[in-house]
């Protein structure tokens, strides 16, 4: 081959794998796939997970055994995986789904014995087929009440009728998404939530708005309780507690290197919080004060449990940790060596896990803090999924 | 494969995904903005490149006849022609595929700006704990500005374009389909035979329609980019090549045509011989104005000698 051959070849190269690069970067279906990111709840003998695929599976705790599945979606659209967390409510368990919809099953019965259509109940957030995506958890009060946050930026409540359906009572616009989980203060009956345009918000049951305490970051993790006060991080690596009568600030922490965006715990005055930064930090509650801080080398994006003294979290890489929650002294752990965006659920020793290749991990932390599988081998939540049927060497 | 992912977000992505987010504070909090200033900025550090690849170009299209030429010499010999040919581009200082070099550079540019896109525009949570790995942690700014407000015009500038309505739906595909017509038109490289020519002329239809089709699965924020780029491009290759400045009558040329100096060096040695010429005549006809004087002189002092 001559040389001009071989330059007209090269540019024919380039001009090919230009067009491929553009084929390549075009397959957007894999960026729209979920992640896992509903954190799983443990009612009874049955752990209950929203799933990447859109369905809301009952699962037995002892024996890995899938009790029941019911599909969250009536239309082909995406994304379809399930961000909230399921709730239960009146014997039923609840699904918010990325449609815009509030499902209801009957918790005991699988989809064999009772039809979708029987125990189905909905609730439209749009008067479109496809309401704004619920990735918040959804919050149960008063009895009769359920708050719905969603991504269009409003809260939504609803009052639970005779006859067995949501009617809608109020709603309360914000000026961006909303993605926490807001909470209800029985005291002084109101709703607080934090928005993504950076407010926190307290509303009565009317959906009038008392205060709003204004921070410069979006808020995108769920403010906890704390007494008289309320505390919550922001992505601008805030840490704020504010009083809860009035909205006023009672201290400030911005001493981390990344955005808080779990919602922390609150255990014996002191709070404690994970972060992107790959710290966890243990916050005095009345003061603000770091007690300690615990480094990991990777992001923490879910919740982290206390299970008796033991401080059980897990990073965005997949390795779980358990530490001392006084001493930070690390127990155990183990790397899943999976991408892990859910909260982790605990019921008495055992703690539940979504992770993003579709799976439900299951683990009982000992009594030395070492994590040990509950089960032989992980759930994959696809139906079908042939990786059920696979042999498994325990990672813990 | 992880270092190469690690190089890559160090070199393409965090700085793209930084300087978006940095021009959408600076202008007022509108990604569009952003993204049309982030082009120009793109475009503008790309000018030099594009000025050399313009006179390669044309210095292409003036070496046709003599490239003509070697090919009638050496019919049936290919390695003859190919090897003049080359030594031709040589002589001239020209890389036949110097031309690709914005093509090569706006690959890189192309990818990182869709990641960067997704990363800064996240549809899902989880593609916005991404962006927090992204950004400069010595900017406070930037987390304040996070999330980005996706809205510009009438579009969504995360949202895919086919999953958008009806209008960004068909609108955008044409008006990008379109601009890389133009853009194609414009730079189209000279073709040395009709095989070239005939690729050239398939080039100019298939590139537009092939990315109007691919924009319907871009984020209508990649497609804005895409369709300014054409835009500015076409405008500069405009103003290289002097088509810009004719419309107005202007007199400025931002690149002396290689072709114009291929011909001005051959009109130059043209001068030049007939400048030799001339002055070998004029030395002639002086020197026969001289000896003629001489002669006449002569002459005349004969005849003064003979009426003496």
């Amino acid at each position: 081959m001559n040389k001009l051959q071989i330059l007209k070849n090269i540019k024919s190269y380039i001009l090919i794998s230009f067009i491929v690069s553009l084929c390549m970067v075009s397959c957007v279906g894999d960026r729209m796939k979920g992640s896992g990111w509903a954190t799983p709840f443990v009612e009874g003998n049955n752990v209950y997970i929203g799933t990447i695929e859109g369905e809301l599976i009952s699962i037995d705790i002892m024996t890995a055994k899938e009790n029941w599945r019911a599909s969250s979606l009536d239309s082909e659209f995406l994304p379809k995986s399930i961000y909230s967390k399921p709730f239960l409510f009146d014997g039923k368990i609840f699904i918010g789904t990325p449609a815009g919809k509030l499902l209801g099953f009957n918790m005991n019965s699988g989809l064999d014995e009772v039809s979708l259509q029987d125990i189905e109940q909905r609730v439209l957030l749009a008067e479109e087929q496809i309401g704004p995506v619920i990735v918040g958890n959804i919050l149960s009060f008063m009895d009769n009440y359920i708050a719905i946050p969603s991504s269009d930026g409003q809260l939504s409540l609803f009052q639970y009728e005779q006859n067995e359906m949501f009617e809608p009572i109020c709603s309360f616009k914000s000026n961006d998404s909303l993605w926490a989980k807001p909470v209800w203060d029985k005291d002084n009956q109101q709703l607080i939530f934090g928005s993504m345009d950076g407010n926190l918000y307290s509303i009565n049951k009317d959906c009038d708005l008392n205060w709003k305490f204004v921070t410069s970051s979006s808020i995108v993790s769920s403010p906890v309780l704390d007494g008289d006060k309320i505390i919550f991080g922001t992505l601008n690596r805030s840490f704020y507690s504010v009083d809860l009568l009035n909205g006023l600030l009672n201290w400030h922490f911005n001493d981390s290197k990344g955005w808080f965006w779990a919602e922390p715990v609150l255990d014996s005055g002191i709070i404690y919080a994970s972060n992107l930064d790959g710290n966890i930090y243990a916050i005095r509650s009345n003061s603000g004060q770091i007690m300690w801080i615990y480094k990991t080398e990777n992001p923490i994006i879910s919740s982290p449990v206390i299970i008796d003294d033991f401080l059980i979290f897990i990073s965005k890489q997949g390795e779980l940790q358990v530490i001392h929650k006084d001493t930070k002294r690390k127990l155990g752990s183990c790397n899943i060596n999976q991408k892990v965006y859910s909260s982790i659920e605990s019921y008495e020793n055992k703690i539940f896990i979504q992770v993003s290749d579709g799976s439900l991990r299951a683990y009982t932390i000992k009594k030395n803090g070492n994590p040990d599988e509950l089960w032989n081998r992980p759930f994959f939540t696809g139906e079908n999924d042939k990786r059920n049927n696979e042999d498994w060497d325990p990672v813990c | 494969m992880e270092i190469f992912s690690d190089i890559w977000n160090v070199i393409f992505i965090r700085p793209m995904v930084n300087s978006l987010i940095l021009l959408y504070i600076l202008l007022g909090q509108n990604f569009g903005l952003s993204i049309i200033s982030f082009t120009v900025l793109i475009r503008v550090l790309m000018f030099p490149l594009s000025i050399r690849q313009t006179k390669q170009m044309k210095g292409m299209a003036g070496m046709q006849p003599k490239i003509k030429q070697i090919q009638e010499k050496y019919k049936g010999n290919k390695q003859k022609i190919s090897q003049e040919t080359m030594s031709l581009y040589k002589q001239q200082g020209i890389n036949p595929i110097g031309c690709l070099g914005p093509l090569i550079i706006q690959m890189p540019i192309f990818i990182g700006l869709y990641q960067s896109l997704y990363i800064t525009l996240p549809s899902n949570p989880e593609s916005l704990t991404q962006l927090s790995d992204s950004i400069y942690g010595f900017i406070p700014l930037i987390n304040q500005a996070v999330p980005i407000d996706a809205k510009f015009l009438w579009l969504n500038l995360g949202s895919i374009v086919k999953s958008s309505d009806i209008y960004t739906q068909i609108g955008l595909p044409i008006l990008v389909g379109a601009s890389t017509f133009l853009m194609q038109k414009t730079t189209a490289t000279p073709a040395m035979d009709d095989r070239q020519k005939s690729t050239n002329r398939m080039m100019l239809w298939f590139m537009p329609i092939l990315l109007a089709w691919f924009t319907l699965s871009f984020p209508s924020g990649l497609a804005l980019y895409w369709l300014i780029s054409n835009v500015i491009g076409t405008l500069i290759q405009l103003v290289i090549t002097g088509k810009i400045q004719s419309l107005f009558n202007l007199n400025t040329n931002l690149v002396k045509d290689d072709s114009e100096i291929l011909i001005e060096d051959n009109n130059k040695s043209d001068i030049h011989e007939k400048e030799e010429n001339n002055e070998s005549s004029r030395n002639n006809s002086k020197n026969n104005r001289r000896s003629n004087r001489h002669r006449s002189g002569r002459v005349k002092r004969k005849q003064r000698r003979s009426r003496d």
